[in-house]
């Protein structure tokens, strides 16, 4: 479990004086997968690196394991990194080691003496790279590249993965490929990972809990499900229609979110009798989230009875919105 | 050219070969010690005050020797020249100390230079693994080697010129040799001047041919 207290960081440079985070509390339970999101700015990078330890908090704790980490010494801090392993946007892999050397690096820190090639061959199997053990990175595509990266940070079996920006250097199909990479890894290890990005795409597909962050705060704090039907701060929402394109002059327009227990075309053809309204279907869209599904339907919605007609739906469970470009 | 044109041109050449090879020696050394010093008190590694201090104080000293016209640094440095070779200012070992002083923090600051050029976020992975400064010191030569390489090239021919400066000032040589042929204006010895010329530039392109040579066998990047 990983705890944060009260953490804050502030940096100073020549009397300027910038806030990247302010002060939050924030748990992370074992076994999650929470996906930080936000814009550039946020304060997610900074966020990151207070929890290994690469950055030192103004104010605050940051407690892995019961264990406050600043009251480490250096040795000691050394080793719990070893149980904390981190992947980057731009991969930083060492352009001068092979593939083999690059994960080898990790068990030599960590003094892994021991059966180092056979872990190695094993972790390139898990990442599908094992006719690229002798490449240099310069001879790989960049999700190659994360691939590496996730062989070294978990070659030590580490308790929690740290993923910076981890798809956002990528193609959308790379992309896929490596979350669900991790998805496996976290499946197959128990691996605790929390995934910062500015990507909400990325969050749905593999994150169960998301912390929403604006400006040094965490502004929301949900399941995955929760944040897509019911976003409820304007970062998140704005984030969240990141997905949807809908021509900004029309007026009229309406959001309709429901989960798969309702069955919306009756809904609809029920709704447009009773209250005499007329819908148009400008855009409709099926997200799928981690297990579940969200249906997003966007409408045109024009008649005489049209605040009755929300009610009726918003009555059968369907979240009803007015669409507002942000 | 005499037979004794010969052995005045061989004496110089080993002169010469003996000042490049133990400066390069001292210099790799030294350079790259510094390098990493300055690399490893700098703000983006610690944010220990005093580290940052020293970090001030050691570029302070690279700047200013790196500053000096090779000549006048020669001229300073006579005291400690002499107190380090025995009161013996002429010939190839007086010329080493001002040599050595002088393209040490030259080359230092090209390490320097040469980690920095290296992603901040390299340097944060190696951290993230839990890597020992020893360790990062490690990973990071292996990674800039062949631009330290390429660096102590560059290094090494301006050596060869602050050699013939040094050469010109009693330092002996190959470089010495061939001013006092050419000097001989008309005369045989002006062939003897030129062949010593020749080998000259034969020493630098033949390090700057075998440092390509090496830098494109080992760089993966």
């Amino acid at each position: 479990m990983i705890q944060l207290k009260h953490l804050s960081k502030t940096y100073t440079e020549k009397n300027k004086t910038f806030v990247a985070l302010e002060p939050i509390d924030l748990t992370i339970n074992d076994g999650d997968i929470l996906g930080v999101v936000g814009y550039s700015g946020a304060g997610k990078s900074t966020l990151i690196r207070l929890i290994n330890g690469l950055l030192t908090p103004t104010t605050g704790d940051v407690y892995i394991d019961q264990m406050n980490i600043l009251t480490l010494k250096k040795k000691e801090l050394n080793r719990m990194r070893q149980q904390i392993g981190m992947i980057f946007q731009d991969f930083n892999l060492f352009d001068q080691l092979s593939v083999y050397q690059n994960i080898k690096l990790s068990l030599d820190i960590s003094h892994q003496k021991h059966q180092q090639k056979e872990r190695i061959t094993e972790l390139l199997k898990l990442v599908g790279l094992q006719d690229k053990q002798n490449a240099y990175p310069k001879e790989l595509s960049g999700g190659q590249k994360q691939r590496v990266a996730i062989a070294r940070a978990i070659a030590n079996h580490p308790k929690y993965l740290l993923c910076d920006e981890a798809t956002s250097a990528l193609d959308l199909k790379t992309t896929d490929e490596i979350l669900l990479l991790l998805k496996d890894i976290q499946k197959q290890t128990g691996v605790t990972i929390i995934f910062i990005t500015h990507q909400i795409e990325a969050i749905k597909k593999i994150c169960n809990k998301v912390v929403v962050m604006d400006q040094g705060h965490i502004v929301e704090q949900n399941s995955v499900l929760n944040i897509f039907m019911h976003p409820s701060h304007e970062v998140t929402k704005s984030l969240v229609k990141q997905t949807i394109h809908i021509d900004d002059t029309l007026t009229d327009v309406y959001e309709l979110i429901y989960t798969k227990e309702a069955n919306e075309s009756s809904i609809l053809s029920n709704a447009i009798k009773t209250f005499q309204i007329d819908i148009n279907i400008l855009h409709a869209q099926v997200l799928e989230i981690v297990d579940d599904q969200i249906g997003y339907l966007y409408v045109k919605m024009t008649g005489k009875d049209i605040k009755n007609a929300i009610l009726f739906l918003k009555s059968k469970g369907i979240e009803v919105n007015k669409y507002d470009r942000i | 050219m005499t037979a004794y044109d010969w052995q005045l041109i061989q004496t110089g050449l080993f002169e010469t070969l003996y000042m490049i090879l133990i400066s390069a020696i001292f210099i790799s050394v030294f350079g790259t010690l510094i390098g990493f010093l300055l690399y490893f008190t700098n703000e983006q590694n610690t944010s220990k005050k005093y580290l940052h201090v020293i970090n001030q104080i050691i570029s302070a000293f690279v700047n200013i020797f790196r500053s000096i016209p090779f000549v006048i640094l020669i001229v300073i440095m006579i005291p400690v020249t002499l107190i380090l070779t025995d009161g013996q200012m002429l010939g190839a070992n007086g010329a080493l100390p001002p040599l050595i002083v002088s393209a040490t923090p030259f080359y230092a600051r090209m390490v320097y230079n040469a980690l920095l050029n290296v992603p901040i976020g390299r340097n944060e992975a190696l951290r993230s693994l839990g890597a020992s400064n020893l360790k990062i010191a490690h990973v990071m030569l292996i990674e800039t080697l062949p631009q330290l390489i390429s660096s102590f090239t560059v290094t090494l021919i301006t050596l060869i010129g602050f050699i013939s400066a040094a050469n010109a000032i009693g330092g002996g040589g190959l470089s010495d040799q061939a001013v006092i042929f050419l000097i001989h204006n008309g005369s045989t010895k002006q062939l003897a001047g030129y062949m010593s010329v020749m080998i000259i530039l034969f020493i630098v392109f033949f390090i700057q041919i075998l440092s390509d040579f090496i830098v494109k066998k080992i760089n993966h990047s």
